[in-house]
């Protein structure tokens, strides 16, 4: 009896994927579900960047997984992307479960996705998961000639208290390119939004527009679409929708123009 | 400070429960029935607390206090949890041994720490968030055997018992999204102890 007991036991374990959960807010992950940034980074430099580059800026697949699902299908079908970035909003309670079911709907991609933390990805325990599986918080990487600086500008997790978003790092991100590369700053957050640290917006703003280099300025947070000069001084600010819209743009980038596609699939 | 206060009080029931008397007519009603211990089940690494047997011996309400160390579970988590589990059928296996099939119950259960919050902080407009990150409810079923000990030791029987449960959040996830997710995906498995007392 005992013996037939252990067996059941053993069954139901390899039917279960997860077998034993200790709690929600753990932080057990696998060996390839660590530090993603870095390697997606490595991953993407392994490639040669054409003249014209081509990316995809999507976001808020909280709790939208048949959805990002079926993103991930429609993306596989473009030609020449050269890599993916997830504005945020990666889990919608910050549970390691949700990180995990994410990233393996977004290894189904054919090239290496990047991400930016959203608000969601800060609650409970998501702020060290995201530490754990991604990286920094904020980080700039660089394809070609082009530079991508990735700020975490979700002000409110952090009781507006005047360091998020980090403008002073995101100022020496700006200066530290000597080789005047066109700049795509990107984060989940848009300066204009009631959860952007108010006392910080006009000094983002500012830092974007008096660098010649910033051609974009990229979000998400709203679920839906939004493009606009919005502060009359150059910079674009573009917002992508959410998952659960199904919808993304498509952004192309060549030494003479930006052009940014919607999509929805 | 809170946390090691709930720990010494939950302590210092459990030894009272080992130390009284052991006949059932002299049972004083705040003097649990039984003490469970469990493995996994989202209550923590491990989990342990008293608890009462009622409603004609057929539902029990247990108080587990769960502990998830850093090294296993990534972070150092300590909860708290009161369950109900309602056993509706037994079949005697022999003298020996009985059979629950099914056993099925609800929990809530409360994670200590800074990072998570019961009620919306000040910063947040209302609503902003409508679930708390401290507090999960959740759901199981499961089964049991149980084996009686001899009657004049402390200990008068140990049941063995598996459940499979999942809690509000993951349930929501599953049942907005069951093309990409299956069931399996929600339901995790625990294991665990009870120490019959009286």
């Amino acid at each position: 009896m005992r013996r037939s007991l252990y067996t059941i036991l053993i069954l139901l374990c390899v039917t279960l994927q997860a077998c034993f959960e200790y709690n929600p807010n753990q932080i057990i992950l696998e060996d390839d579900e660590k530090d993603l940034t870095a390697k997606n980074i490595a991953k993407l430099q392994e490639t040669t960047p054409s003249e014209t580059i081509r990316f995809v800026f999507m976001g808020d697949t909280q709790r939208f997984y048949d959805e990002s699902d079926d993103f991930v299908k429609s993306v596989n079908q473009l030609a020449n992307i050269d890599f993916v970035v997830h504005g945020g909003d990666i889990s919608d309670f910050g549970l390691v479960q949700e990180f995990k079911w994410i990233h393996e709907i977004m290894s189904g991609l054919k090239v290496p996705y990047l991400t930016v933390i959203g608000n969601h990805d800060l609650l409970a325990n998501g702020r060290k998961v995201y530490r754990e599986m991604y990286g920094e918080l904020d980080y700039t990487f660089e394809y070609g000639n082009y530079r991508f600086i990735m700020l975490n500008t979700n002000s409110r997790e952090f009781n507006f208290n005047g360091t998020v978003p980090d403008l002073m790092w995101l100022k020496q991100q700006l200066e530290d390119n000597t080789a005047n590369k066109k700049t795509v700053v990107m984060s989940h957050i848009p300066p204009f939004d009631g959860d952007f640290d108010p006392n910080l917006e006009q000094e983002y703003a500012q830092l974007l527009a008096e660098d010649p280099n910033v051609e974009l300025s990229l979000h998400a947070h709203r679920h839906s679409f939004f493009d606009n000069e919005y502060y009359d001084d150059g910079t674009r600010y573009f917002v992508t929708t959410s998952m659960q819209k199904r919808g993304y743009i498509v952004v192309t980038m060549s030494s003479q123009e930006t052009q940014i596609e919607v999509i929805n699939y | 400070m809170r946390q090691t206060t709930i720990i010494l009080i939950l302590f210092l029931f459990s030894v009272s429960t080992l130390k009284g008397q052991y006949d059932q007519r002299d049972k004083k009603w705040y003097i649990p029935n039984h003490t469970k211990v469990q493995f996994a089940g989202n209550i923590g690494f491990l989990s342990a607390g008293p608890g009462y047997l009622h409603g004609k011996g057929k539902l029990e309400t247990d108080l587990m206090l769960g502990f998830l160390p850093k090294s296993i579970g990534g972070d150092h988590i300590v909860s708290l949890t009161g369950k109900m589990t309602y056993s509706p059928w037994k079949t005697n296996l022999g003298e020996e041994l009985t059979l629950i099939p099914f056993s099925i119950g609800p929990y809530l259960s409360y994670s200590f720490g800074s990072q998570f919050d019961t009620l919306l902080p000040n910063e947040y407009p209302k609503g902003y968030y409508w679930w708390a990150t401290s507090l999960r409810f959740g759901a199981f079923i499961g089964g049991r055997l149980q084996m009686p000990l001899k009657s004049e030791q402390k200990v008068k029987g140990l049941d063995f018992y598996y459940e499979l449960g999942t809690y509000d959040l993951e349930f929501l996830s599953y049942i907005q999204n069951t093309k990409y997710l299956s069931i399996t995906d929600i339901f995790s498995l625990a294991l665990g102890v009870k120490l019959k007392l009286y």
